[in-house]
Parts: C-alpha cells; sequence; structure tokens
C-alpha cells in the first residue's frame, strides 16, 4: 500500500534530504512542493487546473468574452450555437459564452468571501470554546447547534427575504451555514491543542490569553480549518447557484450561472437546451475542480481528518 | 444508559427553544405581513380594512404576546392556524410529509445500494483507476447540483422517451406504481448526491480499517480476502458510514427545497418555500421546528446507534 508521504517534512536520518531540505530557500522549497503536488496526486493537479482557468476567466472575462453579457440583440428567440454565438444565446438575445464568463466572477466572488469569512469566524469561535471551556464554551455550543439544526435554506430565504436578493446578501446568507460546521470541527481540534504542555507553559510565564490563542492555538488547528475553507468553497458556489435558481439570489440582468438556469432554462428546455446545459456544465465543473483540488489537500495535510 | 438518554433528550430543549426563538424573530424582522401582501394581490385597500383584518389574525397585538402565545402553542403541540390558508397548520403539514419522507427515504435507499459496494471497492482497489473512476463518479455527484440533475433528468425523459411531467400527484397507497414512477426520478436525482457523500465516507473508513492488525492477521490466517473485507473490515469501518447517511437523511428533509421546485413535488421543501413567501408565520414556525427536530433526533438515534455497532462504547 502506498502512504502518501507529506510535501513537506523534516526527514530525518536521511543525511543528504536533510541537508538539500536546509540549503532550499523558501521559494526553492514551495516549487519542490508544487512538483511533488503534481507527480503525488493526479486528480488534486487537475482540480487545480480547472480552478486556474475559472480565475483567469473571472479575471480577464473583460478581454475574452466576445459580447456584453448583460445586453444583446433582442431577437425574440433564443440563437443555437453557431461561429458568431459559441453556446448560442438567450431569448434576450445575449451571448451565452460571455454570460458564462462572467458568472465565473459571480461565482467565485460568492465562494471566497463567504467561505473565507464563515471559516474564519468559525475558526475564532472554535478556538475560543475550546480555549476558554466552561459556560462560554457551553454558550456557543448551544449557538452553533441552534444555528446547525436551522435548515440551511431557510436561513438563505429569510436573509433574502430580510435584505432583499443581491449579491452582498447571498454572501450573508451563505457565509452564516460555514460557521457552526467549522466552528465544530476547529473546537473538537482546539481541545486536544489546549491540553498541550505548551500551552500550559505559556500560560504560566503570564502570556495573555489573546496571545495564546492567537499564536499558540490558530496555527495548530490551521489544517482543518483549511481542508474545510477548501471544501466550503465548493459548497458555497453550489449554494449560490440554487439561490439564484429559486429567485433569492442574485438578481437579473447581473450574469450568474443559476440565474441563467432559472425561467428560460426551464422555459426553452425543449426548444433550446443549451441554455439548460451550459451553465449546469459551467457551475459542476467548478465544484467539481474545488472538491477535488480539496480532497487532495486534505490527503497531502491531513490523512486521519475525514470530510464527507 | 438511562440517565445518558434522558440528558440527551433534556439537551435538546434549549436547542429547540433556541430554533423557534430564532425562527420567531426572523419572520418578524423580515419586512412585510401576510395581510400586506394578500392586498398588494389584489390592487389597494383602504387603510382600515388592513387594520381590521391584521388585528383579525391577531398580528396586531404586541410582538412579546404573540411570543408567548407561540411559545405556549408548542409546548401543547398546537401550533395553530395558517394565516394563508386557515387551515390547521398540522393538516397543511400532514398531507406533505409522507411525500417528503417517501422521496427521502428511497433516495436514502439509492444511496446506501450505491455507496456501500463502491466504497469498499474503491478502497480495496485503492489508487488504481478503479478507484479513481469511483471517485470522479462521487465528486461528480457531489459537484452537480441536484436541481441541475432534475433538469438533464427531465430533458432526457422529454425529448427521449416523450415523457410527460404528471399533474396530480398520486399517494403510495391508491397507486403503488404510478406513485413510485413520480418519486423516482427526483429520487435518483438526490440519491446520487447522497450516495457519492457516503462513498466517500465508505471508502475513506474502510481503508483506514484495512491497515489494523486484526485485518492482517485475518490475512495471515489465509481467510478469504472475501471474508477478511465483509465481516473484518467493513463490519469495523460502518460507524463514520452510518453517520452520514443518517445525518444526510435529516438533511434531506429540509434540503429538497430545490429539487421539489424543479420536479414539482408538493413537499414540504415547497411548502416552506411558500410559506415563507406569504409571510405565514405558524406554518413557517413549525416546518423550521420540524427540520429542526428531525436533526437533532437524527443526531441523537446516531448516537445511540454507535453503541449498539460498537458495544465498547459506553454512555455516561
Amino acid at each position: 500500500m502506498k502512504q502518501p508521504s507529506p510535501t513537506v517534512a523534516f526527514p530525518q536520518g536521511n543525511d543528504v534530504a536533510r541537508r538539500r531540505y536546509l540549503e532550499d530557500t523558501g521559494s526553492r522549497r514551495f516549487r519542490r512542493a508544487v512538483r511533488d503536488f503534481i507527480r503525488r496526486r493526479p486528480l488534486g493537479t487537475i482540480g487545480a487546473v480547472i480552478i486556474l482557468v475559472m480565475i483567469f476567466a473571472a479575471a480577464f472575462a473583460d478581454v475574452v468574452a466576445p459580447y456584453d453579457p448583460r445586453e444583446g440583440e433582442f431577437t425574440g428567440l433564443p440563437l443555437p450555437p453557431s461561429l458568431d454565438h459559441f453556446l448560442g444565446t438567450d431569448p434576450f438575445g445575449r451571448d451565452v459564452f460571455s454570460r458564462l464568463l462572467y458568472g465565473a466572477r459571480t461565482a467565485l466572488l460568492v465562494g471566497f468571501v463567504s467561505s473565507l469569512v464563515g471559516s474564519t469566524v468559525g475558526l475564532a469561535l472554535g478556538v475560543i470554546g475550546a480555549y476558554f471551556g466552561g459556560r462560554i464554551d457551553e454558550v456557543i455550543q448551544r449557538l452553533m447547534d441552534v444555528l446547525i439544526s436551522f435548515p440551511l435554506i431557510v436561513i438563505a430565504i429569510a436573509v433574502v427575504a430580510a435584505l432583499g436578493p443581491g449579491t452582498g446578501n447571498v454572501i450573508v446568507a451563505v457565509t452564516i451555514p460555514v460557521i457552526p460546521r467549522v466552528a465544530r470541527v476547529v473546537r473538537s481540534s482546539g481541545l486536544a491543542v489546549v491540553r498541550m504542555p505548551y500551552i500550559e507553559a505559556a500560560r504560566s510565564v503570564g502570556v495573555q490569553a489573546p496571545r495564546i490563542m492567537f499564536r499558540h492555538m490558530v496555527p495548530n488547528v490551521f489544517a482543518p480549518y483549511l481542508i474545510l475553507l477548501t471544501a466550503f468553497l465548493g459548497q458555497a458556489i453550489l449554494l449560490e447557484a440554487s439561490l439564484s435558481f429559486l429567485g433569492l439570489g442574485v438578481v437579473e440582468p447581473e450574469p450568474a450561472w443559476g440565474l441563467m438556469l432559472r425561467g428560460q432554462g426551464m422555459a426553452f428546455l425543449e426548444q433550446a437546451p443549451w441554455l439548460a446545459i451550459a451553465p449546469g456544465v459551467a457551475i459542476s465543473l467548478a465544484v467539481f475542480g474545488f472538491n477535488l483540488f480539496g480532497d487532495s489537500l486534505r490527503d497531502a495535510l491531513d490523512p486521519r481528518l475525514r470530510t464527507a | 444508559m438511562i440517565a445518558y438518554v434522558i440528558g440527551r433528550l433534556l439537551l435538546m430543549i434549549p436547542t429547540l427553544l433556541g430554533v423557534a426563538s430564532l425562527t420567531f424573530v426572523i419572520m418578524r424582522v423580515v419586512p412585510g405581513d401576510v395581510v400586506a401582501l394578500r392586498y398588494s394581490q389584489s390592487g389597494s385597500a383602504p387603510q382600515e380594512v388592513i387594520d381590521r383584518e391584521r388585528a383579525l389574525l391577531g398580528l396586531d397585538r404586541p410582538l412579546h404576546e404573540q411570543y408567548l402565545d407561540f411559545m405556549s402553542g408548542i409546548l401543547r403541540l398546537d401550533f395553530g392556524r395558517s394565516l394563508w390558508t386557515d387551515q390547521p397548520v398540522a393538516t397543511e403539514i400532514g398531507s406533505r410529509f409522507g411525500i417528503s419522507f417517501e422521496l427521502a427515504i428511497i433516495a436514502a435507499l439509492i444511496a446506501t445500494s450505491l455507496a456501500v459496494p463502491l466504497g469498499v471497492l474503491a478502497a480495496v482497489k485503492q489508487d488504481t483507476w478503479i478507484d479513481y473512476a469511483i471517485r470522479v463518479f462521487s465528486i461528480g455527484g457531489l459537484a452537480m447540483p441536484s436541481f441541475w440533475l432534475g433538469i438533464m433528468t427531465i430533458l432526457l425523459l422529454v425529448v427521449v422517451f416523450r415523457w410527460a411531467p404528471p399533474l396530480i400527484f398520486r399517494p403510495l397507497w391508491e397507486d403503488p406504481a404510478a406513485n413510485l414512477g413520480q418519486l423516482i426520478w427526483p429520487a435518483l436525482t438526490v440519491g446520487y448526491r447522497y450516495s457519492a457523500v457516503a462513498t466517500r465516507m465508505t471508502r475513506s473508513s474502510v481503508l483506514e480499517v484495512l491497515r489494523e492488525d486484526y485485518v492482517r492477521t485475518a490475512r495471515a490466517k489465509g481467510l478469504r480476502e472475501v471474508l477478511v473485507i465483509v465481516r473484518h473490515a467493513l463490519r469495523n469501518s460502518l460507524l463514520p458510514v452510518v453517520t452520514v447517511i443518517s445525518l444526510e437523511f435529516a438533511f434531506l428533509f429540509g434540503g429538497l427545497v430545490v429539487t421539489e421546485q424543479v420536479f414539482n413535488v408538493n413537499g414540504l421543501g415547497k411548502l416552506i418555500v411558500d410559506a415563507v413567501a406569504h409571510r405565514d408565520y405558524p406554518l413557517v414556525q413549525a416546518l423550521v421546528l420540524i427540520f429542526a427536530f428531525v436533526f437533532v433526533f437524527v443526531n441523537f438515534l446516531v448516537d445511540l446507534l454507535y453503541g449498539v455497532l460498537d458495544p465498547r462504547i459506553r454512555y455516561t
């Protein structure tokens, strides 16, 4: 059985490897880690490539997209894929391919911001709970219980109903469910860290609580945090698509993949299947990429941690 | 053991009361109420009429009174009447509950019967093309939005089989064949995603157990590989698998909103979207409470099941 070896670990008892490790500068070490990742984790590399392509599409949508994503020449009927419109047009004459490219912006924006903010708040709550324990931990835990047993979609519907649809509010709606899920995992890792002698040592020399948490606890629960962060990136993109599809997310004429499936995608299902197929493939590919990459990252960082 | 069960059941109470209170607050914060929405559809109405209607529904009473009413209602298991249809909330939910429940059960059956064999196979053939294929299949299930998969299924059925989406729902006890024919497609699209989650868990759990000493011992004494896998590896790796399958089941209950929308299935998911849209406070509150209860209760059952599956686990 092949045992995956950690990408950067101090190779013990091997002089050549140790010397090479010590001679390595930061950038060289990083390049070696990347090369290792590519060789050992082909699926993860595919994921990384998909993510990079998506980031590229989002960043250079202005240059790459052949048409304006928000306005088109009104034709009344969607046009099938042709040389002019490589993925056809929607009933408003907007180029589907251009809308897909700009849609990557929306997806990445919502995905990155909400999983980053949600995971970081969860990290803070988890570390605080694990460090203080007792009543503070109990209160945080019960709060997380409430949030986690609250149906995801209801949170989203409520946020959007209260604040109105729009990209910013979708981010809020997608962020909230991430928090309790990260907080729980971080807390359970943190409980093990808190018992470590170095925490006691820090406390006994009079280091203040915030500093202990930030300098000693956070770095030691960083692996699960990073893993969950990547895992939720894909989930956040999916959730954004579902919300936009339900009419609770991004609003027209903003280009978003879930929104493209809504209405037109369904109404013209038989006459213009490309309207429904293209955005769905885009969503699936994006989430697929993030999941593949996240999976391999998990294997590389912590083979014992399981996330479904 | 009994003390543990009672303790766990008592712990559910603050969680559920928290969920109920949060729902109450959220629904009042969301702008608009049922009366305003009703009249916004039929044009404008004089202010007195709107006020009278609000008073009739009790919406003009101070918030703390409404809150206490709602809370005491929960204790008596009386959720009141829907503000939109004036039917008792219990009736509204009762007629939909069965559909969602059946859908979730079929999906769970599909998922389990796919996930366990695939997960074991992937683990046994780790890092071969079989493993890669199964992993890609399951990550694909996680990546494809189930509503889009639903749309594609409909597209396929309509174009290839000239299938027409059913207009009325047939209950299981009236016409089992027609009922299954209606629910099998949404169940399949949901079940695929569901199976993906479970397959991944089975794979990693079996992989972990395969490294154990007793597996090596079983092999060393010459036991047939099939028996090693089924009796020793699979049995000992069931715990996390059962956990995800159960938790996912609880999640399905509150998470089928979009799939029900696509397939036009009249379940709880559609009901809650409508209820929120109508600002039907009693109905929303009851539905959220049910979802939360199912979630908390399944969690509790899973913890109890641990003791059955692994006798080493003691409850204190």
